[in-house]
């Protein structure tokens, strides 16, 4: 009872304090998002400072952005561009003339221009693998049912492409020039059951060119010039928890990220294509028109895919 | 669905015990006397009326009343014996009666209010142990409205919420929102039966209020856990009140004025002696009153409104019907007047009740019998009421009957019940493991308790309870034991028990103003399960002290949680986590002369754990322990009421340490990456950088309120009643919580200055 009143104006004492913040402070200053992409010339990245209210302003992040190709040392210095999206809100997306390369490390620094603590990040540019395109295969069933099936295996790639695109490549007499038709459907992909360093594509050319017919005027007035495949992979890293870019998981501060002192992401995708003509007797078999050498010059893929006019289907 | 092998047993056990009972009953040899004690001013029942037989040797026998006035001595040899009923403030009533072999004797009085009150030397059973805040017994407390009317409070009709926040184990996490957590439980884990109804969220969205004004109450027992047989459906506590009969004698009633409430309050006899009515209506009056005087918005909205009709057809058999409506409407955390006109985030919810009770007294066998039939219901509604962005319904039927032996050795208690539940959602995409369609779940089961003395002192009550889910093919066996042991000035008592719950509220607590529940049936894992064990201890060493210690833990298990989530306004998934509560509350309790006080302090520790992979990557780890919202580890309530010269001056002061919240590093932006990414098409999505859940403390909560009172007598039964009061009178400003998102402060209420009218008549 006699420590009643002690315990009384201890409570009181302890009560008097009532300041609050929610906000801890933190080392961290910055979030960074972005994909450096084999595909481009110029390379993106949003850097977000991470900031004690709700609401984002719009003033200067400042920040100093650099990359370092680690193998080189070659350092390229970004800049800020200030973009407001279709929503209205307003973000910092800093960009360089940067053309990765495949296998590639990649440290991106962002610096406070007051501070000294960098927030970082580093990505591997997926290696380049090695393509076989093997001979198509030409099949007939009951006489009547042609299968034509062509088998590409990729080596060297660690994980399954995150896409794969192929497309057909015709020369249009009338103006002699080519024309690119990318089919909507992706090819049967699978890892070789014996050899889990392969990935093989295997085309069905019959569904494609069937696609194909209903969609272009085949004939000879629009004759093949090739067959081209092109896939995209993600760095190693750019796997999320479960194979699940479920955006509820991926929210979480830490999950899918590889940024030092800070939050975000930054990724590397690589880009691998392979290209080829496809044999006289199997184009004629198919319907198609073959390329003569006359028709058009002798390198036909000297130009990268997607040069020329490029319909999907 | 049929039901399983179990609940077919225990069914057959149950129903050859009735049998076993109604045959022992029948070889009863000795006399049984029972009746009903009754106030002589208005026909009351009173709890806790001492019934004393003595015959001319030094024989002894008695009980004490219930809550309905039922009091029933069995076991009573033939002979003549000497009746006393007593009862603190009111004169003995004495009798003499000759009661024969086998003979059953209904034996009904009243007890006159006022001079010439007598102490009998004999307290006899455990109804007046749980009365007064150190009458704290395996978890029971008894509330009067006596008690309720010395908690200090800004008007006069007095409310049930004020009296239960000034118990230790009992949080409320602000003075809005109608939240009330006991001993750890949520909300929704609190089952609150009004004259045998359900009501599902009473608690009003300010809260010194809730739909129980004090003028309809008769008791209250508050079972902060261990709870017997008798209940069941929820996990946490029960809160049963009864609620008053209408005036048998002569037209009443009262009125009140205040800041925050006007009241109303008739009743009064259809039939005299044996009919009578009750209406009470309370409506808020924040608007023009309590908002002006602290020059802040408070957009609150409320109502109640209560009637009961009950009736004695015979000194054997009684009925009451009661009916029950409360209404709340407001906005949590508004901070300026447009937040308050905006109705986006406006919480709206309605209880229904109506239910009605009848009770039996068998002219051949010595029993009690209870019928109570009952419906209520619930609608919750988030945004505005046009068209709300979310709402949730349910609908309980119940019926249940109960019946109680006494054998002499022991009275034995059994019931049946059945319900069923209707339950609908729509839930704008919170909690989004919630089914949205319109789900029926059915509940029958049944309950057996001893309640028996052995030797002098010790008092068991063990029992058993089994719960079946026939629609969801569920059924539970919960054992349950509750036990006093008297000897001289101290006693200690025990209760423990099993409870599941499978009907559960879903609220989202990482948002302190979003107070909006949906009502479901058990959404993910297993059926929440509670187990409690608690142990207490009670002394009396003088006549002016009282002191009660009890320590209690409650292990929770299967609840469902929100996911913690970087995006916490926008989207709810639950997850299942467990619980654990262990605690203290230590009362001491004064009456001297004019002045009554009582000082509680509680200690508790809530921890939760939750499982949820998406934060192994953020916190380390997929399993995360924390304190939840309600996690008040110490509190203190002083209260000292002092009655001198008419005047009735009533203070009480409240400490509670920091409740937690959650802490954040700050805000960015979230953008998914899902492949090669156009930056220019993605403005990312706000994102709280959280630290650890709830791992920070809000500062200490204390207030101060007092009150002045002095009544008028006008004429022989009209008082007029004044009052002056000062809520938080030192104006503490007390954190209510911090919006994380907006980092805006919400301070709970300032200093209240108010002045109150009650005209009884």
């Amino acid at each position: 009872m006699r420590y009643l009143p002690l315990l009384f104006i201890c409570c009181t004492l302890v009560a008097c304090e009532d300041s609050v913040s929610p906000i801890i402070q933190t080392d961290r200053q910055f979030t960074i998002y972005g994909t450096l992409d084999m595909d481009q010339d110029t390379q993106y990245v949003r850097v977000i400072p991470i900031r004690p209210n709700l609401i984002a302003t719009t003033s200067d992040p400042n920040a100093i952005v650099r990359s370092i190709e680690l193998s080189t040392a070659s350092v390229v210095e970004w800049r800020d561009s200030v973009h407001t999206f279709a929503d209205g809100t307003v973000g910092h997306i800093f960009f360089a003339p940067l053309r990765i390369r495949a296998g590639e490390t990649y440290r991106l620094e962002v610096q406070p221009r007051d501070g000294e603590l960098i927030t970082s990040a580093e990505t591997t540019v997926p290696r380049q693998p090695t393509a076989t395109v093997f001979p198509e295969s030409l099949e007939r069933i009951f006489t009547t049912r042609l299968v034509v099936r062509q088998r590409v295996v990729w080596e060297g790639l660690e994980q399954a492409p995150f896409a794969i695109e192929q497309w057909y490549r015709f020369l249009r007499l009338a103006d002699f020039t080519y024309m690119d038709v990318e089919l909507s459907y992706d090819p049967l992909s699978r890892r070789n059951a014996n050899d889990p360093s392969l990935w093989e594509v295997e085309m069905d050319l019959v569904r494609d060119k069937d696609t194909l017919k209903t969609n272009i005027p085949i004939g000879p007035g629009l004759p093949l010039a090739g067959l081209g495949l092109r896939i995209t992979v993600l760095d190693d890293d750019f796997v999320p928890p479960g194979n699940d870019f479920d955006p509820e998981l991926l929210a979480q501060p830490g999950t899918l990220s590889n940024v030092d002192n800070g939050f975000g992401f930054l990724a590397s995708v690589g880009r691998f294509s392979v290209e080829w003509l496809l044999a006289d007797t199997t184009a004629i078999s198919l319907g198609f028109t073959p390329l003569d050498a006359k028709d058009g010059p002798n390198k036909v893929w000297e130009h990268p895919p997607g040069t020329f006019a490029f319909e999907k289907h | 669905m049929a039901i399983n092998r179990t609940t077919m047993c225990l069914y057959r056990s149950l129903c050859l015990v009735t049998l076993t009972l109604i045959a022992v009953d029948a070889l009863a040899q000795n006399a049984v006397l029972r009746g009903y004690v009754r106030d002589s001013e208005d026909g009351q029942p009173l709890q806790g009326v001492n019934v004393i037989l003595r015959n001319d040797g030094d024989a002894l026998l008695g009980a004490a009343s219930d809550r309905d006035g039922f009091f029933a001595i069995s076991g009573i040899p033939p002979g003549r014996y000497y009746l006393t009923g007593s009862f603190v403030g009111y004169r003995v009533h004495r009798d003499t009666l000759d009661l024969a072999l086998d003979e059953i004797r209904t034996y009904n009085f009243d007890i006159v209010y006022g001079e010439g009150m007598e102490l009998d030397e004999l307290l006899v059973e455990a109804e007046q142990e749980a009365a007064g805040v150190a009458g704290l017994t395996g978890g029971l407390q008894s509330i009067t409205p006596r008690e309720i009317a010395l908690i200090p409070s800004p008007d006069l009709s007095g409310d049930l919420a004020s009296y239960l926040t000034a118990l230790p184990g009992v949080i409320a996490t602000g003075d809005q929102g109608g939240q009330l957590f006991i001993r750890g439980g949520e909300p929704t884990q609190n089952q609150v039966l009004m004259d045998g109804m359900v009501i599902y969220q009473p608690f009003h969205l300010i809260g010194f209020y809730s739909a129980f004004p004090s003028s309809i109450l008769n008791v209250t027992d508050v079972y902060a856990g261990g709870f017997g047989a008798e209940y069941g459906g929820r996990l946490s506590s029960v809160i049963d009140i009864s609620t008053r009969n209408g005036n048998k004698r002569r037209m009443a009633g009262e009125f009140s004025v205040a800041p925050f409430i006007s009241a109303g309050l008739i009743e009064g006899p259809i039939v005299p002696n044996h009919l009578s009515v009750l209406f009470s209506g309370r409506y808020s009056v924040i608007d023009q009153g309590a908002a002006r005087i602290v020059d802040a918005p408070l957009p609150y909205d409320f109502n109640d409104q209560f009637g009961k009709i009950h009736a004695d057809f015979s000194q054997n058999s009684q009925a009451s019907i009661s009916a029950l409506r409360s209404f709340d409407r407001g906005i949590i955390g508004a901070l300026d007047e447009a937040q308050a006109d905006s109705i986006k985030n406006q919480v709206t919810w309605e209880n229904q009740a109506i239910g009605g009770r009848y009770i039996m007294l068998p002219t051949q066998i010595p029993v009690q019998a209870e019928i109570l039939m009952s419906m209520s219901r619930i609608e919750n509604l988030f945004g505005p009421e046009v068209e709300p962005s979310r709402t949730s319904r349910a609908q309980e039927i119940n019926a249940a009957a109960n019946v109680t032996h006494f054998t002499g050795a022991m009275d034995i208690s059994w019931g049946l019940y059945f319900r069923f539940s209707q339950l609908k959602s729509e839930l704008g995409g919170l909690f989004q493991e919630v089914s949205e369609d319109t789900e029926y779940v059915s509940e029958t089961g049944g309950y057996v308790k001893l309640d028996l003395t052995v030797g002098n002192n010790l008092h068991l009550e063990p029992g058993l309870r089994v719960a079946s889910f026939p629609s969801k093919g569920n059924t539970y066996v919960e054992p349950r034991l509750r036990a006093v042991y008297n000897i001289g000035i101290h006693q200690v008592s025990v209760a423990g028990g099993l409870y599941h719950q499978e009907i559960v509220g879903l609220t989202d607590r990482r948002d302190a103003g979003d107070v909006f529940t949906a009502w479901t049936s058990s959404p993910i894992g297993g059926v929440p399960q509670a187990r409690h064990a608690l142990v207490g201890y009670q002394v009396q060493p003088t006549s002016w002290l009282r002191v009660a210690v009890e320590s209690f833990y409650k292990s929770l298990q299967h609840l469902s949680i929100a996911e913690w989530s970087a995006f916490p306004r926008f989207t709810t998934r639950l997850q299942p986590a467990n619980g654990n509560v262990i605690g203290l509350d230590s009362r001491l309790e004064f009456t001297t002369g004019p002045f009554y006080g009582f000082i509680n302090y509680g200690y508790s520790k809530v921890q939760y754990q939750a499982q949820q992979s998406e934060i192994q990557y953020w916190f380390g780890s997929s399993e995360y322990e924390f304190s939840p919202q309600h996690d008040r580890r110490h509190q203190l309530n002083a209260l000292g009421s002092l009655t001198l010269a008419g005047f009735t001056l009533n203070t009480r002061w409240q400490f509670g340490s920091g409740l937690p919240f959650s802490e954040a590093l700050g805000f960015d932006e979230f953008i998914l990456l899902h492949g090669p990414t156009d930056l220019f098409e993605h403005p990312g999505q706000t994102r709280v950088l959280y630290s650890y859940p709830y791992g920070g403390r809000l500062p200490t909560y204390h207030r101060l309120d007092v009150s002045l009172e002095r009544g008028f007598e006008l004429t022989r039964n009209t008082t007029l009643t004044l009052l002056a009061s000062g809520t938080n009178t030192y104006d503490r400003t007390n954190l209510f919580y911090i919006d994380l998102f907006t980092l805006e402060r919400l301070d709970q209420l300032p200093f209240i200055p108010a002045v109150g009218l009650k005209l009884e008549f």
